[in-house]
């Protein structure tokens, strides 16, 4: 008992400090600070807050639907080390993003110090009195090292926060448009726990200084504890002297005070993450554990649909748990607002702020729905809960409509800039697809224009209802080989040229579906197509929320190529590559599918056509979204133009992973684009994107995009501006 | 108010056609409710909706137009009946047969499209509203109720006609008369509960035989003269007097 009273009272004084420094080369902990060991006690405060509100949050997810992330968990602990500690996704910006890292482990380095002091100081004590298990002090070089790296990381994340305040308080970009109260004290009470931390360091120098040279600071003292302090502590030994004439009575009260203030805030801070947007410390690393670790390009499917009783999501309890946490993570940096064509053409769609919503709607609702659940087992509370005004209102409020507006919802492009750019993963266009699931087939409400596609595709398999049959006129006369004309036993060998609606039925795409021919012809390639046999891949009906005419699409499409024994695909649109690819194998449908672009760029590598003729022109190239961020096939397309004799290639300012969407994807394709006054459509803007870099043409892989270009240079009255297709450029350059 | 809309399972309006055995063949042809049907579907649906109502959705065929009936059903008709009716039955079998299912409905209104998109005959509606002596307006672009009395806008040679005709009456719709709703799942889900009553139908020969059905000539390609004016006339004239001989 006596021990364990002198053990929270103990404390070193100056002088013994000052002693044991120079003896083992080491730093005295507590010094100066009677009764400092109490923070053993007092840390559970903050500690239990910690854990409790960690309790509170998970509860708070559990209102979601179950989804299951627990798979290949040796992976997502690769995934979650990886991105929290290499910092991989948040350094794509080059000044947040380093600041961040810089605030980020010099916060881990002297959380790593001021633990390891506790251990190697404090700890000891009580293991030793306890257990007889002894713990070296920390002394000598290995002293002076830790600390200095502990230094270091304090300055480094000082100079990080610095950087944060000038950014969002002077310098203000667009994306930070959303300034609270929350993110000024949080800065703030980081900011001060750091620097108190120097100042308490260099108080107890310059304490030890005085009781060296005995009540003043002396040239000996300085000597002596130079070679250990200065080198240990360099900040902490260079703000000492600001206080070398201060009485030795006040500098002693001086660290006392800032010591326990410094404990206090440094408390506050832990107990404080689950209840603020420190919370995105936690939440970032569950969501780079929980992250989707399956092809990026897909949606999930709604399972057994034929039997389903609901469709998408129509309240913010039908989201699952991990759509919660996504909600949580988000820190709102506004990376995704920064690239979002929606937003940035004026539409009613902010990536940041459709997460953000969501969050607060699902931060009002899901107290009350675990209330209500509660309720339901003890039924004595249930009526009088729930009568509130408040919690009326909140129930009341419709997901869609009232929290998330119909026209955010169908502003997205899924063109996947957010989710690429978020750099902790959340995942916008998912979310976003539910919701259109439910308005489409649930509630019937949708833009009418997408009526007449889906009536195509369901009678004629193809969005402009153009007669099935007619699906092969375009290869007429062409000599193109039949899959069904195909042995058998020859099939294996062949690729099966999957030609897409646009290919098929578009009279300006055809070109580009016979260009295809020209250059397998050309290079020997044994092809083949389904003919009228084809079905339209259903990417749009799928990203418009019409899952269920998607499925019908897929099922029947699935069902004849694998009766077929197709294997190997190569298809000249990027949303058919998607499906085909990422989303087909949820239905049985597994192939190996290669985008037109990456298999002439390995027709080029290997010498199997020669490109000789030149072009000779100004070209640029516009990632399309499908191929890009969802497919991650950036270089084949390049490799290619790189290839094309007399293309002089200047990049648009957006490109590769920050490409601007065409405008044209997720079932935006056939949708009346919106235009807010003084704003632009998305594809006119991508145009000028281009044109502003005086191209003499514009290369495109998509079909989509190459109508989006289209339109886009003749509203810009250059009807005559050439948009072509990669094939289109090969095949002409093909020619002697 | 109680609503009877006559549908029709068409051929879709893109399918190709072929003929197989001198009949039209039906091997890959999609089936659907007549778009003009459909519209007739909507507005009774709309009409319901502000009026309240019953809306029964009639088709007469054999057994696979029930397909029909359920998209009709899952737009949000109430109840279907199918008359069982000879696939060939002509417009006048298919008018009477129907006659005689519609008129022991006892509906106030009965709707349908002006044409059916495959045979395009345009007869079936007004001969059975002949039948069951009932009022009959064709072609309907706008159509207003009120108190028993059909207002009712139809587009004629540039003009606009607007007749009124007391209920019940036989009513056909044109297309753009609204837009026809896209059935949701939970309409989908409930049309496969909704009743659908099998009734036989009345044995009725046809008035007319087809002799024979032949594909239309492909159009042959067009003829262009160039050259200077002079010249083309003279070619021209050439060219309508020996070959195309429309000129003596």
């Amino acid at each position: 008992m006596e021990g364990l009273l002198h053990f929270f009272s103990y404390s070193a004084s100056f002088a013994e400090a000052s002693k044991e420094a120079v003896e083992l080369i080491t730093r005295v902990s507590p010094t100066n600070i009677p009764w400092a060991h109490m923070y053993l006690l007092i840390m559970w405060i903050p500690l239990l807050a910690f854990i409790y509100g960690f309790y509170c949050r998970c509860r708070l997810y559990s209102v979601g639907k179950s989804e299951k992330r627990t798979d290949e968990v040796g992976t997502r602990i690769g995934s979650w080390l990886k991105y929290t500690f290499g910092h991989g996704r948040i350094t794509r910006e080059t000044l947040p993003g380093w600041s961040h890292f810089a605030l980020f482990w010099g916060w881990v380095l002297m959380f790593a110090l001021t633990g390891t002091v506790a251990i190697t100081s404090t700890v000891r004590e009580v293991t030793e009195m306890w257990f007889g298990l002894h713990i070296p002090k920390m002394t000598g070089n290995f002293f002076v090292g830790f600390h200095l790296i502990g230094e270091i990381g304090g300055i480094v994340a000082i100079l990080g926060v610095l950087y944060f305040i000038y950014r969002r308080y002077v310098v203000k970009p667009d994306r930070l448009n959303d300034t609270r109260e929350e993110d000024g004290w949080i800065l703030a009470l980081v900011l001060v726990i750091m620097l108190t931390g120097y100042f308490i360091e260099s108080l107890r120098i310059t304490g030890q200084l005085i009781a060296m040279g005995g009540g003043v600071v002396t040239a000996s003292a300085i000597a002596q504890l130079a070679p250990i302090y200065k080198a240990a502590h360099p900040i902490g030994w260079a703000l000492a002297q600001l206080f070398y004439n201060v009485p030795v009575d006040t500098v002693t009260i001086w660290h006392r005070m800032l010591w326990w203030f410094h404990m206090f805030i440094a408390f506050l801070f832990i107990g404080l993450i689950p209840q603020t947007k420190l919370w995105h410390i936690m939440a970032g690393m569950l969501n780079y554990f929980f992250r989707n670790l399956g092809p990026k390009g897909a949606v999930k499917p709604i399972p057994n649909i034929e039997e389903a009783e609901t469709f998408g999501v129509e309240a913010i309890e039908e989201f699952t748990w991990k759509d919660m946490l996504d909600f949580d993570t988000c820190i709102r940096c506004g990376r995704c607002q920064d690239n979002c064509p929606a937003y940035l053409t004026g539409k009613a769609l902010n990536p940041k702020m459709l997460i953000q919503d969501l969050k607060a709607h699902w931060l009002e609702k899901a107290p009350i729905l675990l209330t209500q659940k509660k309720a339901a087992v003890a039924e004595e509370e249930a009526a009088g809960a729930m009568s509130d005004e408040g919690v009326v209102d909140v129930m009341e409020k419709a997901l869609i409509g009232d929290v998330i507006s119909e026209e955010a919802i169908w502003d997205c492009t899924n063109c996947g800039a957010c989710m690429e750019m978020c750099p902790m993963f959340i995942e916008h266009i998912p979310k976003t697809v539910e919701m259109r699931r439910n308005l489409v087939m649930w509630q019937s409400s949708f833009p009418s224009e997408a009526q007449l596609v889906f009536r195509g595709m369901e009678n004629n398999s193809n969005p402009w209802n153009v007669g099935w049959a007619d699906r092969d006129k375009w290869a007429e006369g062409m000599d193109v080989p039949m899959w069904s004309e195909i042995p058998e036993n020859e099939r294996s060998q062949y690729y099966l040229y999957y030609v897409g609606c646009s290919g098929a039925y578009d009279d300006r795409n055809k070109k580009i579906a016979k260009a295809m021919v020209q250059i397998f012809k050309q290079a020997g390639v044994k092809f083949a197509i389904l003919g009228a046999e084809e079905k339209c891949c259903g990417d749009s009906a799928r990203r418009l929320g019409n899952e269920y005419l998607y499925y019908q699409l897929v099922t029947e499409a699935v069902e004849t190529m694998n009766g077929y024994g197709v294997q190997k695909i190569i298809t000249a649109c990027p949303h058919c590559l998607n499906t085909l690819k990422n989303e087909y194998p949820q239905f049985g449908g597994n192939y190996e599918v290669i985008h037109h672009t990456q298999f002439i760029a390995d027709l080029i590598k290997s010498g199997r056509i020669k490109l000789n003729k030149s072009l000779g022109k100004k070209v640029t190239y516009h990632d399309s979204c499908f191929l890009g961020r969802h497919n991650d096939e950036y270089d084949a397309p390049r490799q290619i133009i790189s290839a094309l004799p007399g293309a002089n290639f200047v990049e648009m300012e957006r490109n590769r992973e920050k490409g601007f969407c065409c405008g044209a994807g997720g079932g935006r394709m056939w949708l009346e684009e919106h235009v807010h006054e003084g704003q632009k459509r998305i594809n006119i803007d991508r145009t000028e994107q281009a044109l502003n870099l005086d191209p003499e043409l514009i290369i495109t892989n998509c079909p989509f995009c190459l109508q989006m270009f289209e339109d886009g240079v003749k509203s810009k009255d250059l009807e005559e501006f050439p948009i072509r297709d990669l094939a289109e450029l090969v095949v002409e350059a093909m020619q002697h | 108010m109680k609503i009877a809309v006559l549908a029709k399972q068409t051929f879709d309006t893109e399918a190709k056609i072929t003929l197989k055995d001198g009949k039209v063949s039906e091997d890959g042809i999609n089936l659907i409710l007549n778009p003009y049907d459909e519209v007739a579907v909507e507005e009774a649906l709309q009409i319901k909706e502000k009026q309240g109502g019953e809306v029964i959705v009639v088709t007469a065929g054999p057994e696979k137009t029930q397909d029909t009936l359920r998209q009709a059903l899952a737009m949000g008709a109430d109840k279907g009946v199918v008359v069982s009716a000879d696939a060939d039955a002509d417009e006048y079998a298919r008018a009477g047969i129907l006659a005689k299912a519609v008129g022991g409905l006892g509906a106030d209104l009965i709707l349908c499209g002006h044409v059916a998109a495959d045979d395009g005959s345009s007869q079936v509606p007004t001969r059975m509203a002949e039948i069951l002596n009932l009022p009959h307006v064709n072609v309907v672009r706008k159509l207003e109720l009120n108190g028993g009395v059909a207002t009712c806008t139809r587009e004629t040679d540039g003009g606009t006609e607007i007749i009124e005709v007391k209920l019940p009456a036989v009513i056909t719709c044109q297309v753009g008369m609204n837009e026809p709703r896209y059935p949701s799942m939970k309409g989908i889900m409930q049309a496969k509960k909704k009743p659908v009553d099998k009734v036989a139908g009345e044995a009725l020969a046809n008035k007319t035989t087809v002799e024979s059905l032949f594909i239309p000539p492909p159009k042959a390609a067009g003829k262009k003269i160039e050259g200077e004016a002079a010249d083309v006339a003279a070619q021209l004239v050439n060219w309508l007097k020996n070959e195309a001989r429309v000129v003596g």
